[in-house]
């Protein structure tokens, strides 16, 4: 498999329930290229976000979840590395569905990682805060109140306020669950434009069952249905051709117009 | 008329009632402490403020700051520990090193202490004094406390953390957080639901008379070591109001006065400190 795949999986199998009998991921091998945006689209229910969660073993936090098979970060097989786990989550950020703010002001919500993970000085705390805010495009906005409560902030901003979090602890890779779906347009397409700017210096892997932002942002897709990866590849080839039936219903299903050439910003809809 | 506007009726008034005589009798009671205690307190401020005669109860001079003394170093300390414990007891109960099942188990225990009456506690830890050949004593009755308290708070964290979204600890593990770290920012995030929990026990502490009755001593000593014998306000008021001399049991008030007003003050301040920290917590959107 080649080597600019940020991550990839082979064989991957997670299964959960009190006896570990059901199963959500079957077999799953996967590639995730480096730089690049993939979403991970499918049905609800099928294992996109299972499929997200067990790239940086956040399943390990559930008792009764199994995960077999292996996940390569680079060249490094992160469920049999001795790398401490939450070394690993620092380097795979996530963030969640549900905007989510720290109970502590807006700038202690974006210092927060960084100073777990190392003894920043005060004023290198200040640009990496601001650095992180900016890449977002929530400084402006909030320079002002830096010190005001996080949660007094809006849900999008909330949303671009999560990403800062993540982008402050210098990941390699951020996975990103459904991150639109709480928002209205007008964020939405905020945040979608900050996924577009930062795909540039990292590699983005987002869930989405929204046909319409596939095709404004993934370079990549993979189609999950019932645990299975069904199909992967080129944004361009998996909209446009894809081999399997049950893709081919969920991509015209829901795209509406999703004949067109991937990566068209074409249709009205924000989500 | 209308059988349903009838029905309603009936019980519009039935539930005015019952309010009109709950409201009745909490007025009835704070007023008569507040109206007969601080008639002595205003003649007489000085009760509060200076320790007991030798024949205090017996209608001696001197007051009952002996009592309030006492209840603060026994229910302070109590409080803390009992805190510690129920906040340790709780983020186990609530992280990712226990079963849910037996946090379950766990949880119905606690509310069975919870009912206990606080005699028992009393009756429990004199038993262990017995055992030990000791006696009676201030640190005894901080252990009786604490007893009562563990359950009250313990429920409340348990509570407060289980209050907390799965989302915000997905959200701090995946910043690459230890489990330490990530039980810390919950905590912090359950703090206004902790802090509720420790001003109720500290207040159940503070009223109760029945886990000191034995543990205590109940003299009218100051209270001078962890080992001498110490006593509480409910304790005091308890052998104030069955004295047989009528200006002891005027005294009851004024005790009965105080433990009132500490236990306003508590809640009040618990108020304050619950809104100040719950200005960061995030509403479900």
């Amino acid at each position: 498999m080649s080597d600019t795949s940020a991550i990839r999986t082979e064989n991957l199998n997670l299964f959960y329930g009190r006896d570990k009998t059901n199963q959500a991921l079957k077999q799953v091998s996967v590639r995730f290229p480096a730089n690049q945006l993939t979403t991970i689209i499918g049905p609800s229910g099928c294992g996109k976000s299972s499929l997200l969660k067990s790239l940086n073993r956040l399943h390990d936090l559930k008792l009764h979840a199994r995960v077999e098979g292996e996940v390569y970060v680079g060249q490094d097989p992160i469920y049999r590395s001795r790398e401490p786990v939450p070394d690993l989550r620092r380097r795979i950020g996530y963030v969640s569905q549900k905007p989510t703010a720290l109970p502590m002001s807006i700038y202690r919500n974006v210092a927060y990682g960084p100073k777990i993970h190392g003894r920043p000085s005060r004023q290198e705390l200040d640009e990496l805060v601001e650095r992180s805010l900016r890449k977002v495009n929530l400084w402006d906005e909030v320079k002002d109140r830096l010190n005001a409560p996080a949660a007094d902030l809006s849900v999008g901003q909330i949303q671009r306020l999560s990403l800062a979090r993540s982008l402050a602890v210098e990941p390699e890779v951020v996975l990103c669950d459904e991150v639109t779906s709480a928002l209205d347009p007008i964020s939405s397409e905020r945040v979608e434009e900050t996924l577009l700017a930062l795909k540039q210096d990292y590699t983005i892997i987002m869930v989405t069952h929204l046909m319409p932002q596939v095709q404004r942002l993934a370079d990549h897709v993979v189609f999950m249905y019932l645990g299975d990866a069904l199909e992967q590849g080129p944004a361009s080839e998996v909209l446009d051709a894809p081999s399997s039936e049950r893709a081919r219903d969920f991509i015209h299903g829901h795209g509406g117009g999703a004949k067109s050439p991937s990566g068209s910003v074409r249709l009205a809809s924000s989500g | 008329m209308n059988r349903r506007y009838v029905e309603q009726y009936l019980i519009e008034t039935l539930i005015r009632l019952s309010a009109v005589l709950v409201v009745g009798v909490l007025v009835l009671i704070i007023g008569m402490t507040l109206y007969k205690g601080g008639q002595v307190l205003i003649n007489q401020p000085s009760v509060a403020f200076t320790a007991p005669g030798p024949l205090y109860l017996l209608g001696g001079s001197g007051g009952f700051l002996h009592a309030i003394l006492g209840s603060f170093a026994i229910v302070l300390p109590a409080t803390v520990i009992a805190t510690v414990l129920a906040i340790a007891s709780g983020l186990y109960l609530q992280s990712d090193y226990c079963s849910e099942r037996f946090a379950r188990a766990v949880n119905v225990l606690l509310y069975v202490l919870w009912g206990t009456p606080a005699i028992v506690y009393g009756v429990f830890v004199l038993t262990l004094l017995i055992m030990l050949e000791s006696r009676s004593s201030l640190i005894a009755a901080t252990f009786a406390v604490s007893l009562l308290q563990f359950p009250i708070i313990a429920r409340f964290v348990d509570e407060a953390l289980k209050s907390v979204s799965a989302d915000l600890k997905e959200t701090v593990y995946a910043l690459g957080t230890t489990r330490f770290e990530t039980l810390r920012l919950l905590l912090r995030a359950a703090l206004p639901g902790v802090v509720a929990g420790v001003i109720m026990g500290f207040a159940r502490g503070l009223g109760d008379g029945a886990a000191v009755l034995f543990t205590a001593g109940g003299g009218i000593e100051m209270p001078s070591g962890l080992n001498d014998p110490a006593t509480t306000l409910p304790i005091l008021i308890f052998q104030q109001a069955s004295s047989a001399y009528p200006s002891v049991r005027e005294d009851a008030y004024a005790a009965a006065f105080v433990l009132m007003m500490l236990v306003l003050v508590l809640v009040a301040f618990s108020k304050f400190i619950a809104r100040r920290f719950s200005r960061f917590a995030q509403e479900d959107h």
